[in-house]
């Protein structure tokens, strides 16, 4: 078989290589191969170092080296076992630090395990080289220190890397690193010579991707490999691709460093070897399996107070599995079965966080198998390709859980999220911070002032629901400018001194960046103005002139019972929100957009969060994402799905994130009829409703409660819990416990 | 009297206990199942007591049922395929403790192209089975006992009534829909609670076999095990359990059941 030539020879357009080369498949499971004896010994080694890590916090630590493309020699598992090879360091699960970002967090985090970094280190970070974290804090206001410190913002990428951007690694594997090198040195020939801020940044950034490109070549070279021409077969396309990867995760730690979009990619060079007896599926599967094991030990320092944002070590290694094309094909390919398979091979686990992008096209075959090994091992997610497809094309990703972008031609500036239940309670206290109690103590007095100049609602004995709601949307404006604010303060920040070379050196010239906000607390939010306007509410007030609790009097309709009395509400909040912030100049004229995902921060969000007017005690956790509130949802799944389903992505372009845990009984009397429920669940939810996206457990409430206790029975536990997966065991306590507090589909 | 109709029927007025919308469990497929409030008899192993006063629940028009769980249709189709792969289970309490109201309900949701499941112990009369009969998909048709004495100890009520329903039920249905060429014709589903000790004996079980082999249009009998999850239901409503010492039927019970009816060649739901 040959290339067929096409426009994908002439410019970097990798997209058009698949679209012509790659090969649907529209069978069954029954064509792969199971884990060969050297991948179940390997991945047994690697078992060994994560039990071990997990003992310990983290495994090992470089406290000398700041971590670079090519800063640490080559590093291997078991050198002579492993079909693919590259580590971030020199050993498995070693972690590197990465100063550019911060140095003081570095150094807590280094002492949080009882490591020490180096003086020299310290000395160069301190002394000589500015980084991203002294710059944010050098020109953030009063006023957005104050939002951070009264977590009103949470989270911001302000003292760790932002992440959220997918390079196009299979550019490395197609063209070569000598071929992009060139395209790179065209790119800067086409900049006007004039010298002005925005030529001189893209300029000074060219130069440094081609910079990085030179050293993704020097860093395979320590691995024995030539990245200048093209992959020649299958092994190399993975190999080159992966190196392309390993390169940005050496360079940056940012939250979320996605993988983007691959099967149909190595299908193409698969399909090839297959078809000349190079390789054989037992061989191909065995790359897979091995590229897989690669993804699953990519470590970051991170300090243990980052957990209770996002818990259990996530990377976010997001990797996309079929969806469809715009010609109409579907793009599920035998590679699709075999990321898959991958979960059956080396058994459950949250990374590659393996993201099935659902279209109506797509063969009843996979779907069933999605459903199956969702069932299996609650380890994936699902996005709709059909509403996705619109507003990306057929070759975008997924960075981080729900954040979809064009690969090589989009990325992100991430930007957290907004504690809406705040801006609610400010609204009612005039201004003033609520009092947070939490687990019966005293957490917060309450009372400082946020906002001047404002009264609480003390007027009328109860909430009357147009003040409310008019306060509400003054508040929600004064806030989006201010975050939008820091938004750019950050990401102009970020830019200057902790730039993403590698991965960037992977875009195009010209890439869309889009400013991605957040919101947590949607459906606390919608219940308490529900109340409001359909019950009677009347705050308590304390001595500090803000509402220490809430009485409600009479019923009133709660969000994720798909009644649209309460839906709406939750619609309209996203809608003004995104509004708001569009009103308000972002840096580099990105784009903004919206997300309603809390990774696992809805804890510490409701932990620092005082009673709202919905009946939520002080402290007690937000659901997560944009997930009714648990117990809340009373009449079953479907309704619950539906009301989520009506928030609009129009609004929320950075993704809306639903966690659904269902009892394996309740989904189907036997194993056939669990599957074709699950499915047509899943076809009803995105193509039926149009919604965005859909966690799956399918497990017992009562499986959680005996892993809490027995953690050592349950090694690979993975649970999906917002956005992405993690292994149940690395989970605090806490967390632990509202998981397993989250509303459970299950029939009485 | 034609124009009268719609008027009518968004005066009719029904009590719901709750809706799961989510059933999978009762019926074929992904269904949205209604728990009508109120029921004709009084197991004793009731898991639902608090449907069985004909009071409480809430009150729902046709039209307002209908919108409520026609907004989970796109869930009942495969998207690939235009066969119905889930509908709309009546359950209850008894549905047709309310027939007024469920033949309206029933007929509308005919009219969307749903496939409609009736879950009924068939304490009725002929005049509602003739009402309903153009409109179900499938009678899940609970037998508490074949034996009218026990049946009488366990219900509060003897089956000569549920039985001679069932019989009459089938007839009709081989009546008006055997012979048509009409892609809907009506099939019953014998639904039968394995309690151990009360309804699990081999001449229980070999009298239901006789009964399904009566019946022309069985599409399958079912066979539930019996669990004590509605214990705290109970203790809650009526301060005790009455089957405080009835043991949960296992999973051998019902394969050891399911066997007799296979033996007969008759189709076995678990």
């Amino acid at each position: 078989m040959e290339y067929t030539s096409g426009k994908w020879e002439n410019v970097v357009d990798v997209r058009d290589f698949i679209q012509q080369h790659y090969t649907p498949y529209d069978g069954d499971k029954s064509f792969l191969a199971k884990a060969t004896q050297r991948t179940k010994d390997l991945w047994k080694q690697l078992g060994v170092l994560i039990k071990e890590e997990i003992e310990k916090g983290i495994l090992d630590l470089d406290v000398d080296t700041p971590s670079s493309i090519t800063s640490h020699p080559a590093g291997y598992i078991d050198k002579d076992n492993e079909v693919i090879v590259g580590l971030q360091t020199d050993k498995p699960l070693k972690r590197a630090i990465k100063p550019n970002g911060g140095i003081r967090l570095v150094n807590k985090a280094a002492e949080a395990y009882n490591y020490e970094i180096s003086d020299n280190v310290n000395k160069i970070f301190t002394d000589y080289r500015k980084t991203h974290n002294d710059g944010v804090f050098d020109i953030y206001t009063d006023e957005i220190r104050k939002l951070r410190s009264k977590h009103i913002i949470t989270g911001l990428p302000d003292n760790y890397g932002r992440g959220r951007i997918i390079g196009d690694y299979r550019r490395i594997a197609l063209y070569g690193v000598d071929r992009l090198i060139a395209e790179k040195e065209e790119e800067l020939t086409e900049i006007p010579e004039a010298m002005t801020d925005a030529t001189m940044r893209l300029r000074e950034e060219i130069a440094e991707q081609i910079e990085a490109l030179s050293q993704i070549k020097q860093m395979a070279g320590e691995y024995g490999f030539d990245l200048s021409k093209p992959a020649a077969d299958s092994r190399e396309a993975i190999q080159w691709t992966y190196f392309g990867y390993l390169a940005s995760v050496k360079e940056q730690d940012g939250a979320a460093m996605s993988m983007g979009r691959m099967d149909a990619f190595f299908d193409i060079y698969i399909e090839k070897d297959l078809e000349e007896g190079k390789y054989t599926e037992e061989e191909v599967q065995e790359m897979i399996d091995d590229f897989v094991m690669k993804l699953r030990i990519i470590r970051h320092l991170r300090h243990p107070m980052y957990n209770e944002l996002f818990a259990g070590d996530p990377t976010w290694i997001t990797l996309v599995l079929g969806g469809a094309g715009i010609d109409g094909r579907h793009m599920v390919t035998k590679t699709s079965y075999r990321f898959l398979n991958t979960l059956s091979n080396l058994g459950p686990a949250p990374e590659p966080n393996l993201t099935i992008l659902w279209a109506d096209n797509l063969p009843t075959t996979w779907k069933d198998y999605c459903a199956e090994m969702s069932i299996e091992s609650s380890s994936i997610q699902y996005e709709n390709d059909d509403l996705m497809r619109y507003y990306y094309g057929d070759d975008y990703g997924i960075a981080c859980c729900v954040s979809g972008m064009e690969i090589g031609k989009e990325m992100q500036f991430f930007g957290a999220r907004a504690n809406l239940v705040k801006v609610l309670l400010l609204a009612i206290n005039g201004g003033k911070e609520e009092p947070v109690e939490l687990n019966g103590e005293q957490h917060t007095e309450g009372g400082d002032v946020i906002i001047p100049g404002m009264k609480a609602m003390m007027d009328k004995e109860f909430l009357d629901y147009d003040e409310v709601w008019e306060r509400f949307l003054i508040i929600l404006d004064w806030l989006a400018e201010r975050y939008v604010n820091a938004m750019n303060a950050i990401h102009y920040m970020h830019d200057k001194y902790h730039y993403e070379t590698a991965q960037m050196a992977l875009h195009d010239k010209d890439v869309k960046r889009n400013m991605a906000f957040g919101a947590a607390g949607l459906s606390i939010v919608a219940d308490a103005l529900s109340a409001i306007k359909h019950a009677k509410v009347k705050p308590v007030w304390g001595d500090k002139g803000v509402a220490e609790d809430y009485e409600i009097d009479g019923e009133f309709p709660k969000f994720g019972n798909d009644d649209d009395r309460v839906d709406e509400i939750a619609v309209n909040i996203v809608d003004e929100f995104i509004k708001a912030l569009r009103k308000y100049e972002t840096y580099r004229n990105s784009v903004h957009t919206l997300s309603i995902l809390t990774i696992t921060s809805n804890v510490v969000y409701g932990n620092a969060t005082g009673a709202s007017p919905d009946g939520r005690a002080s402290g007690v956790p937000f659901a997560p994402g944009a997930n009714p509130m648990h117990g809340r949802d009373s009449n079953g799944a479907v309704a619950s799905l539906n009301s989520v389903a009506k928030i609009p992505y129009e609004s929320c372009q950075d993704g809306i994130s639903n966690t659904f845990s269902i009892a394996p009984s309740t989904l189907g009397k036997d194993e056939e009829s669990r599957i074709s429920n699950l499915v047509q669940l899943l076809d009803g939810y995105f193509m039926g409703k149009g919604a965005h996206h859909l966690n799956v457990n399918v497990l017992n409430r009562e499986t959680l409660k005996d892993a809490q206790e027995h953690p050592e029975k349950y090694p690979q536990l993975t649970i999906r819990v917002s956005g992405y997966a993690v292994l149940f065991n690395r989970l605090s306590k806490a967390q632990q416990d509202e998981v397993i507090a989250r509303t459970f589909h299950e029939s009485t | 009297m034609a124009q009268k109709q719609p008027s009518k029927n968004r005066r009719t007025i029904g009590r719901v206990h709750s809706i799961e919308s989510l059933g999978t469990l009762d019926g074929p497929g992904l269904r949205t199942v209604v728990f009508f409030q109120g029921c004709p008899l009084n197991c004793i192993f009731c898991h639902n007591i608090d449907a069985i006063p004909p009071i409480g629940g809430t009150e729902f028009t046709v039209d307002e049922l209908l919108d409520r769980v026609l907004r989970n249709s796109e869930y009942w189709k495969k998207s690939d395929s235009s066969s119905i792969q889930g509908g709309v289970t009546l359950s209850g309490g008894d549905p047709l403790f309310q027939s007024n109201f469920v033949v309206d309900f029933v007929r509308r949701l005919q009219q969307s192209d749903t496939h409609v499941a009736i879950d009924t112990c068939l304490y009725t009369n002929f005049e509602t089975i003739d009402q309903l009969i153009q409109y179900a998909d499938l009678w899940m048709v609970s037998i508490k006992h074949t034996d009218s004495a026990i049946h009488r100890e366990l219900t509060g009520a003897d089956n000569k009534t549920p039985i001679k329903m069932l019989h009459y039920l089938d007839k009709q249905i081989s009546i008006q829909y055997t012979d048509t060429s009409s892609i809907f014709s009506p099939q019953i589903r014998l639904r039968y609670l394995l309690i151990p000790g009360v309804t699990d004996s081999t001449q229980n079980i070999s009298s239901l076999v006789n009964l399904a082999k009566k019946i022309n249009n069985l599409e399958a009998v079912e066979i539930l095990a019996y669990g004590d999850h509605a214990k705290h239901k109970w203790i809650e409503a009526t301060g005790s359990f009455p089957m405080e010492n009835i043991q949960n039927a296992s999973d051998k019970d019902l394969q050891n059941a399911a066997k007799l009816f296979k033996k007969e060649g008759i189709k076995v739901i678990l």
